[in-house]
């Protein structure tokens, strides 16, 4: 039987066991990776802020001040800081580039600008339906494509995801029912509604 | 709260359909549709393949970093200067042990009478008259012989220089001292022109006056 995630963090903060994280890490990492490559859709970035985010992690584990409290929500927790830190680095991406937010068309400047993913033409199938629901996703606006990422990727409750975002649990559920909503209009738009399949009645 | 809240959080497994939910989704087609469009958007999002995980380079930074504070930190310090620390550490007791052993097998090899002690170096008379030439660094026929388990070049000719050493630092070696003031039996200056060959004055005499020069003028007119 696997340890549970508060067993394993309780061994790292305890005892230092590093075993015990390295566990953690194994077991949540590509969670954690995908909600960052949602929300930045450009891997080596994505990479950078998942170092990040686990350096935050480990300090706040290690120090007696840290901001972790040992209530049983380690990944809500680090879901925080892997938010924090996302919205960190697109703020200083932001006034780096020194560009309108607005590219003219209503669409915010971020979400014209290309995903480095491959192009679905030069994919197999399943990369191809992964990458024009990556598309739709990144057009979404950023408040509802968050909480899509949260639930889809890290599957946070959304009661976690409202914490998290400090929002009544209300709004965060608003969110993602547009976010569904768009998603699912933009499929039926781009005409491809083979990557939706058969869903069980 | 909303019925479509309660409806999406039936869709993600956070809440049971109560039967006051499920007779309102029958009878309300917009309510209806809706739950079938988000249904419709989460099985596309379910079936999204998986995307690739952080790059493994990443994931092992982040497990170097997680080692506790109190232990070594191979990012900190060269990895190979702590494993030569770990390798070197026993060197120290080693050489010890060794030097021990040593002396223990050295004290065996020499008898345990008293050692004859060394003869007293013959006074060596020492000049500094800038005619005679410095005496050479040779050591005193007598003196002690360099050991037969050293005789490093070095070793003998430091040896030499410490009996050299040893022998003008005795004072029995030393010249005898020059008389100096006025108990001293005679001029200490050269002796005046038609003297005695000896060189000795009359004992009592009173010293005689030095020969006037040319010039004096009063030896002139005289």
């Amino acid at each position: 039987m696997q340890p549970t995630t508060g067993e394993l963090v309780q061994a790292y903060l305890e005892r230092g066991d590093e075993a015990a994280f390295r566990q953690l890490v194994l077991r949540h990492k590509d969670r954690i990776f995908g909600f960052l490559m949602g929300m930045v859709k450009n891997r080596s970035v994505a990479n950078d802020l998942f170092q990040e985010t686990f350096l935050r992690v480990i300090s706040a584990m290690q120090s007696a001040d840290g901001s972790y409290v040992h209530d049983g929500r380690w990944l809500a927790w680090v879901m925080r800081i892997a938010r924090n830190t996302t919205v960190d680095h697109l703020r200083r991406q932001k006034r780096r580039a020194r560009v309108p937010d607005d590219s003219g068309d209503g669409r915010p400047f971020w979400e014209t600008v290309p995903a480095s993913e491959p192009s679905a033409h030069e994919v197999l199938h399943r990369a191809e339906q992964r990458a024009v629901l990556d598309s739709h996703i990144q057009r979404l606006p950023p408040e509802q494509r968050e909480v899509l990422l949260l639930r889809q990727e890290t599957d946070l409750t959304f009661r976690e995801i409202a914490e998290l975002t400090d929002t009544p649990l209300n709004t965060a559920l608003g969110r993602m029912r547009y976010a569904l909503r768009n998603l699912r209009k933009m499929i039926e738009a781009s005409g491809q509604e083979s990557v939706v399949g058969s869903v069980d009645p | 709260m909303d019925d479509r809240h309660r409806l999406l959080q039936h869709l993600y497994g956070e809440r049971p359909l109560s039967e006051r939910l499920a007779r309102r989704l029958d009878a309300d087609p917009a309510l209806r549709r809706e739950y079938e469009a988000m249904r419709t958007a989460k099985a596309a999002l379910d079936r999204r393949p998986p995307s690739t995980g952080p790059a493994p380079d990443a994931v092992a930074r982040v497990l170097q970093a997680a080692r506790p504070p109190s232990g070594p930190r191979p990012g900190d310090r060269p990895a190979r200067r702590s494993r030569r620390r770990v390798a070197w550490r026993p060197l120290p007791v080693a050489a010890g042990l060794a030097v021990l052993l040593v002396a223990v097998w050295v004290s065996s090899l020499v008898p345990t009478g008293p050692a004859p002690a060394p003869p007293p170096a013959e006074p060596v008379a020492v000049s500094f008259s800038p005619a005679q030439p410095a005496a050479p660094d040779r050591p005193a026929a007598n003196e002690p012989a360099v050991p037969a388990w050293d005789r490093g070049a070095e070793v003998v000719r430091l040896h030499r220089r410490l009996s050299l050493v040893r022998s003008r630092s005795t004072p029995a070696g030393w010249a005898p001292a020059l008389p100096v003031g006025p108990s001293a039996p005679g001029p200490i200056g050269p002796a005046p022109s038609g003297s005695a060959p000896s060189g000795s004055a009359p004992s009592g005499s009173a010293p005689s006056a030095p020969p006037p020069g040319p010039s004096d003028p009063s030896a002139s007119s005289r």
